[in-house]
């Protein structure tokens, strides 16, 4: 009975040290996301899981904003309050005026943060301590890619509608500028109007439903995203029209996919939401862990127009299963065709973090081995001398109580 | 009456005077009851001077398929703001039931197919979600925005559980050839709400609850002293609205193919404000089928209307909002001591 | 007695926590007759109607209906057992139509598959309502399009068709002061619908303040005083000076208006106007306030007097006319711009318009002039509770302290609250809208007490009384309208009031 009690308490002392010394080498991720309802967010919250999951020492935790400015700081506030600057943000921005808060919010605590699709006017991560990186799909490429797209398959000429999403969106705007420009190039497509639809399927729907009854001959329905996009072939398929109606989204949602597969989307961009959020989560865990700064802190990200030729590959990796990615290479998310970023330079950084990582990886580890052993061993021995007197009990419980203190006071330096 | 000059009616006596006030402000009355009327006749006629393609049969139909949503939701509203409470739920409900029916009929996300009782269940499901909504509301006595407000955000969370952040999208042909049949010319989803709607006016008009609602909505304590239990009509209420968000998410679920909650974002505030536009009081006993109707077409043609003549996105919403207000300022109701709240 | 016998009562008693409102009262009611119940405010006896309507549960005694045991649940419970109230607030649903509010929760009979056929109904309403003799009121038509008087007789038809399903000419019917909202015509309508009701066997009990109408109406009268029977006396041996007597216990003549008090006009006019007209309710209205006096407003219901006080308060706009404050024209669009020139009004209702029930005393009185109080727009809470402390021990407000919701005060001490108000106010005109109605009659003394005073320090009084004693006893001059028109104008010196006769004439 007292052998059973003791052996209680000193397992339960044990669990106490390690929980306490394991918090203070774990980071805590907090991704904050609009909410999980959309499946493009939810790939971003999935992505900033499995960074989290690659690593022995980061906790992730999804922190929904609705994209509600306020509850996107309260939410930031009280992960600060709980961790300290062992908190770590990713942050899909409940809106774009937000982002100058949420740096400063970081900024305040030490916590770093990085930051996805938009970010304020002149808040530049290079004057920021704690703004790690922006991270952005380039929505303009996106939309010059899938409108391209739409019009070489209509032989360069015909007409075409475009259905935009919510305005004052930073993605919204840019993604219709790379409409625009691809238009510019086909002067023989001619748009012949363009609403917005606010990313819902069921306003586009009713805006194709309108101009089905409105024009005769619609070649192609650009769309800024799938959603929208899936809501104009709900229109076009009422009407017998789907497939012959060219229609093109962006994102890259499952229903997208299976649209392309049956031939009624012409493409969209996988924008990729693993990738988006798993290595920002990644920028700001080296930063904070490593104090790793990137050289080139405003990237723009990879992503794929997905077509008939290509959907299998994609949706096999996004769909069914999930990337995988090697997180400390951070290279690898950067989009490589784009002039303004010198790929060799972010290269050279990811390799220098790497190797950083590793070693201190490894001797950390040693360290702790070592200090697992002698705590073994000497719960070994209290358990063997243990019938014969309490007074040696009481000694291991002295020493366990002084190691647990020294490592509570360890912390507290 | 009001034709005469000022010297006349002063030279009437008193009562004489009485009589015909009285007689302009039935009058007015009426015009307020009449005016959606007048003015869902107006726009038809002004809309289709202005633009051919807004009165072709094509454009019609198509207002028509795009109405039953709205109209189904606007339905089970109204009910609920006669008896003088909201409920806020109907967007969340929707969602959730869409979202069920598409993961248990023959889908892209799991093997399932359930067949009809893939419909018939989910829409249980969204009913009992109205009842509890209205048992909370009266046991608890909870004010009913913030009660369906917090229902709202549960079954949304719910919902998004359920299909795992990844909407399905419906395979089961039954559904597909659903959304593509049509009698004379009107989408089977149309029908549907009619059918509803019909229903709902006689229950409305024709039976001791409809009157029940009417009641409980002018002078609750009033209803309760003649006998009615109006604990259990409220219930009653919301379970019927319960049932019309659910109805409404399947019908969304039919034209979109994708179940997600999204099916119910943005549908309830529209679907207020055209019952408001109607003549429906939010402070419950004023109004009633008819005007829910009537609502419900000056918001559609508006809608398809502004879309028609391609005005900009930018001027779009402000035109709305003006005509709302205009709309209403000319149906309600004003007193020199009143103040709406 | 030869009749007989229908309900009574056995010490029965009610206790709200440990105030006792009622105690040990035996009542009886016959077959056929007319009882009226009288008391002053507070005496019991809604409360005893709510008993026995089933509103409430006696805290002790019993009750026979039929001479077997009663006890009801619900007052559809009472309405089961042949007993139905008629209240004071009407309780018709204003959008439904007077056959949908008659049968209102009772629609089962008229039903088939659960649709209600409204022509069935609507001759079943046809039924009832002649029975009554209001052959006037269509079954289709919409409560909201009917007169006021013409709901009240809905709605005695709606208890009635609902007892007499039940207790065929066996009914009990209780009329909670039915008369106050009706004219003398209407009000003729209803005694006849009465005494129709008793003639059929029915048992009809009437609470009224107006001892007059009881007089005409009753064959028996119950007086009640703090919660005690105190009194029961057969009609045909009364008169209203006796009941007053029974009641309170101490004696009105002419020294209840604190006559010797009647301050004389003076020469000085503040209020003046000429001409006033509001379309469709009166015209040519042309009258002068001096002041420190009293000027009485006076005629049936429906004359145009309450809108001549709701056109001078700036409740309702005039259609013609001149309004001047100290010989200074002034136009109103609202009852605040009204106040700024100096003129307030109390209202009659005062659970609507006069009191803001969940505020304390102290802020009821500042309302109207929170500037008083503050410094720099705040407002100083302390002045604020100094102030209503000071008015409290000024008009013997009967209350906790100043911070005392008013909803928990007396008719009669909320009223002095908003006296309270108006003084402190400092508006010198002020129009006092049946400032008595609904007081009991020691609250009154205390309000014509302070009339008085306030008339002696310089404020003018535009007063529509509750009874034409009242105004004649408080006035200095009274107005007399008719169907609009001003008809007569006569002064009131303290030892020289108007014969009552000469001035009922000119009203009717």
């Amino acid at each position: 009975m007292k052998k059973a009690l003791l052996l209680f308490v000193v397992v339960a002392m044990l669990a106490m040290t390690s929980a306490v010394f394991a918090a203070d080498e774990v980071w805590h991720l907090g991704i904050l996301v609009h909410s999980l309802d959309n499946e493009f967010w939810a790939q971003e919250a999935k992505g900033g899981e499995l960074f989290a999951e690659s690593k022995d020492d980061v906790v992730a935790q999804v922190l929904a904003t609705d994209g509600d400015d306020n509850k996107e700081m309260q939410a930031m506030r009280d992960f600060i309050a709980q961790y300290g600057d062992h908190a770590i943000f990713v942050t899909d921005p409940a809106s774009k005026a937000n982002t100058a808060n949420v740096v400063e919010i970081a900024e305040e605590a030490g916590a770093k943060v990085a930051i996805l699709w938009h970010h304020a006017d002149e808040l530049e991560p290079a004057d920021w301590d704690s703004f790690v990186v922006h991270m952005s799909p380039d929505d303009f490429v996106a939309g010059y890619n899938t409108a391209k797209h739409l019009f070489d398959l209509m032989d360069g000429e015909g007409k075409v509608v475009a259905l935009y999403g919510q305005q004052g969106e930073d993605s919204a705007a840019n993604r219709y500028a790379g409409f625009l420009a691809a238009l510019a190039e086909y002067p023989k497509v001619e748009c012949l109007d363009m609403q917005v639809a606010s990313w819902s399927q069921d306003q586009a729907m009713t805006f194709t439903q309108t101009w089905l009854s409105t024009y005769e001959d619609i070649d192609a329905i650009w769309a800024a995203n799938d959603t929208m996009g899936l809501g104009a072939i709900e229109a076009l398929k009422l009407e017998g029209k789907n497939g012959e109606v060219l229609v093109c989204g962006c994102d890259g949602i499952a229903a997208a996919y299976e649209a392309i597969e049956e031939g009624d989307m012409a493409c969209t961009v996988a924008n990729n939401g693993y990738l988006l959020m798993g290595y920002g989560a990644s920028y700001a865990y080296q930063a904070a862990k490593y104090g790793y700064e990137p050289k080139n802190p405003v990237i723009k990200t990879q992503a794929v127009l997905v077509t008939e030729d290509n959907v299998d590959e994609y949706k096999a990796m996004f769909i069914d299963g999930t990337p995988e990615y090697d997180y400390d290479d951070l290279s690898f998310c950067v989009l490589s065709e784009h002039p303004s970023f010198a790929e060799l330079e972010a290269e050279d950084a990811a390799a220098a973090v790497v190797t950083g990582a590793v070693v201190e990886a490894a001797e950390e580890e040693r360290e702790w081995n070592e200090l697992i052993d002698k705590i073994n061993a000497e719960i070994e021995k209290g358990i063997e001398n243990g019938e014969e007197g309490a007074a040696e009990a009481k000694e291991l419980m002295d020493f366990l109580q002084g190691l647990y203190e020294d490592i509570v006071s360890g912390e507290a330096k | 009456m009001n034709l005469f000059s000022k010297k006349d009616a002063k030279s009437m006596t008193v009562a004489e005077q009485f009589v015909s006030k009285v007689e302009q402000e039935a009058l007015s009355n009426k015009i307020r009851v009449y005016a959606p009327m007048i003015l869902l006749v107006f726009m038809t006629i002004v809309f289709s001077i202005y633009d051919s393609h807004f009165f072709s049969l094509k454009n019609l139909v198509n207002v028509l398929g795009q109405m039953a949503v709205p109209l189904i939701l606007a339905t089970g509203l109204t009910f609920v703001l006669l008896l003088g409470r909201i409920d806020l739920s109907v967007e969340g409900v929707m969602g959730l039931v869409g979202s069920a029916i598409s993961l248990l009929v023959l889908n892209s996300r799991n093997a399932n197919d359930w067949g009809i009782w893939g419909v018939i269940l989910p829409l249980l499901l969204g009913t009992l979600c109205g009842f509890i909504t209205g048992f909370l509301h009266v046991k608890l006595k909870i004010a009913s925005f913030i009660i369906t407000y917090a229902i709202s955000t549960i079954v949304s969370g719910v919902a998004v559980l359920l299909y795992n952040s990844r909407p399905a999208t419906v395979k089961a042909q039954w559904i597909i050839d659903a959304s593509q049949t049509y009698f004379l010319k009107i989408p089977l989803i149309t029908w549907i709400a009619i059918i509803f709607y019909l229903i709902c006016a006689v229950i409305l008009n024709y039976t001791a609850f409809g009157r029940a609602v009417y009641a409980i909505g002018d002078n609750e304590a009033a209803a309760a002293a003649s006998g009615i239990n109006v604990q259990k009509v409220v219930i009653e209420v919301f379970v019927l609205s319960g049932f019309a968000a659910s109805l409404a998410g399947l019908v969304a679920l039919i034209r979109l193919k994708l179940g997600q909650v999204s099916l119910g974002e943005n549908q309830m505030f529209p679907c207020i404000t055209a019952l408001v536009v109607g003549g429906t009081s939010l402070n419950g006993g004023k109004g009633g089928m008819l005007q829910t109707m009537v609502g419900i077409l000056i918001y559609m043609e508006l809608l398809n209307f502004l879309t028609i003549i391609g005005v900009s996105a930018d001027y779009k919403n402000a035109i709305q909002g003006v005509i709302i207000i205009i709309a209403v300022a000319l149906t309600i109701t004003r007193g020199r001591k009143v103040i709406a709240k | 007695m030869e009749k007989e016998l229908l309900f009574k009562t056995n010490n029965i008693g009610k206790i709200y926590g440990t105030n006792t409102v009622l105690q040990g009262i035996n009542v009886e009611f016959h077959r056929g007759e007319i009882v009226g119940l009288i008391g002053e405010n507070g005496a019991g006896k809604s409360t005893l109607m709510k008993i026995i309507a089933g509103v409430e549960n006696p805290s002790m005694g019993t009750m026979e209906m039929n001479g077997k045991p009663f006890k009801a649940s619900s007052m559809l419970d009472a309405n089961k057992h042949g007993i139905g109230m008629v209240f004071q607030e009407q309780s018709l649903i204003s959008n439904l139509s007077a056959a949908q509010n008659i049968f209102l929760g009772r629609e089962k009979d008229f039903s088939t598959l659960g649709l209600v056929n409204w022509a069935k109904m609507n001759a079943a309403a046809r039924k009832s309502l002649d029975k009554l003799g209001l052959t006037n009121i269509s079954p289709s038509q919409k409560i909201s399009d009917m007169p006021f008087a013409m709901r009240q007789m809905v709605e005695i038809t709606k208890v009635l068709d609902i007892v007499s399903e039940t207790a065929n000419d066996r009914a009990l019917i209780l009329l909670d002061e039915p008369t106050t909202v009706l004219t003398d015509d209407e009000m003729k309508i209803l005694f006849e619908q009465v005494r129709l009701m008793k003639e059929k066997g029915n048992c009809v009990i009437f609470i009224s303040h107006r001892l007059q109408e009881v007089l005409d109406l009753t064959d028996r009268i119950y007086v009640f005083k703090d919660g005690h029977l105190t009194g029961e006396v057969e009609t045909k041996d009364a008169d209203e000076y006796k009941l007053y007597e029974m009641m309170v216990g101490r004696e009105t003549n002419g020294e209840y208006y604190v006559s010797q008090r009647q301050t004389v006009p003076t020469d000085e006019v503040v209020l003046e106007v000429e001409n006033l007209a509001m379309f469709g309710s009166f015209k040519n209205v042309s009258f002068k306030l001096h002041k420190g006096e009293v000027l009485g407003l006076y005629g049936v219901e429906g004359s145009g007097k309450e809108d001549v006080c709701a056109v001078i308060s700036g409740d309702e706009a005039k259609t013609d006319g001149i309004i001047k404050v100290n010989g200074k024209e002034v136009k109103f669009g609202s009852p605040s711009d009204a106040r700024r020139n100096g003129i307030l009004s109390v209202p009659r209702d005062r659970r609507d318009e006069g009191i803001i029930g969940l505020l304390p005393i102290s802020e009821n009185i500042s309302v109207s002039n929170y500037g008083k109080n503050a410094t720099a727009g705040l407002i100083s809470g302390k002045r604020q509770t100094e102030n209503a402390k000071g008015w409290i021990k000024d008009l013997g407000i009967k209350c906790e302290g100043p911070n005392q919701r008013i909803s928990n005060l007396s008719g009669g001490n909320a009223q002095k609250v908003i006296f309270a108000r108006v003084l402190d106010s400092e508006c010198p005109i002020l129009i006092l809208d049946h400032p008595t109605r609904g007081v009991d009659i020691g609250a009154k003394g205390d309000i014509y007490s302070l009339i008085r005073d306030i008339t002696e320090k310089g404020f003018s009084v535009l007063l529509m009384g509750d009874t034409l004693d009242e105004c004649l006893g408080l006035s200095s001059r009274i107005i007399v309208m008719k169907d609009g028109l001003v008809t007569a104008e006569f002064d009131c010196p303290a030892d020289n009031k108007p014969d009552q006769v000469e001035v009922v004439q000119k009203m009717l």
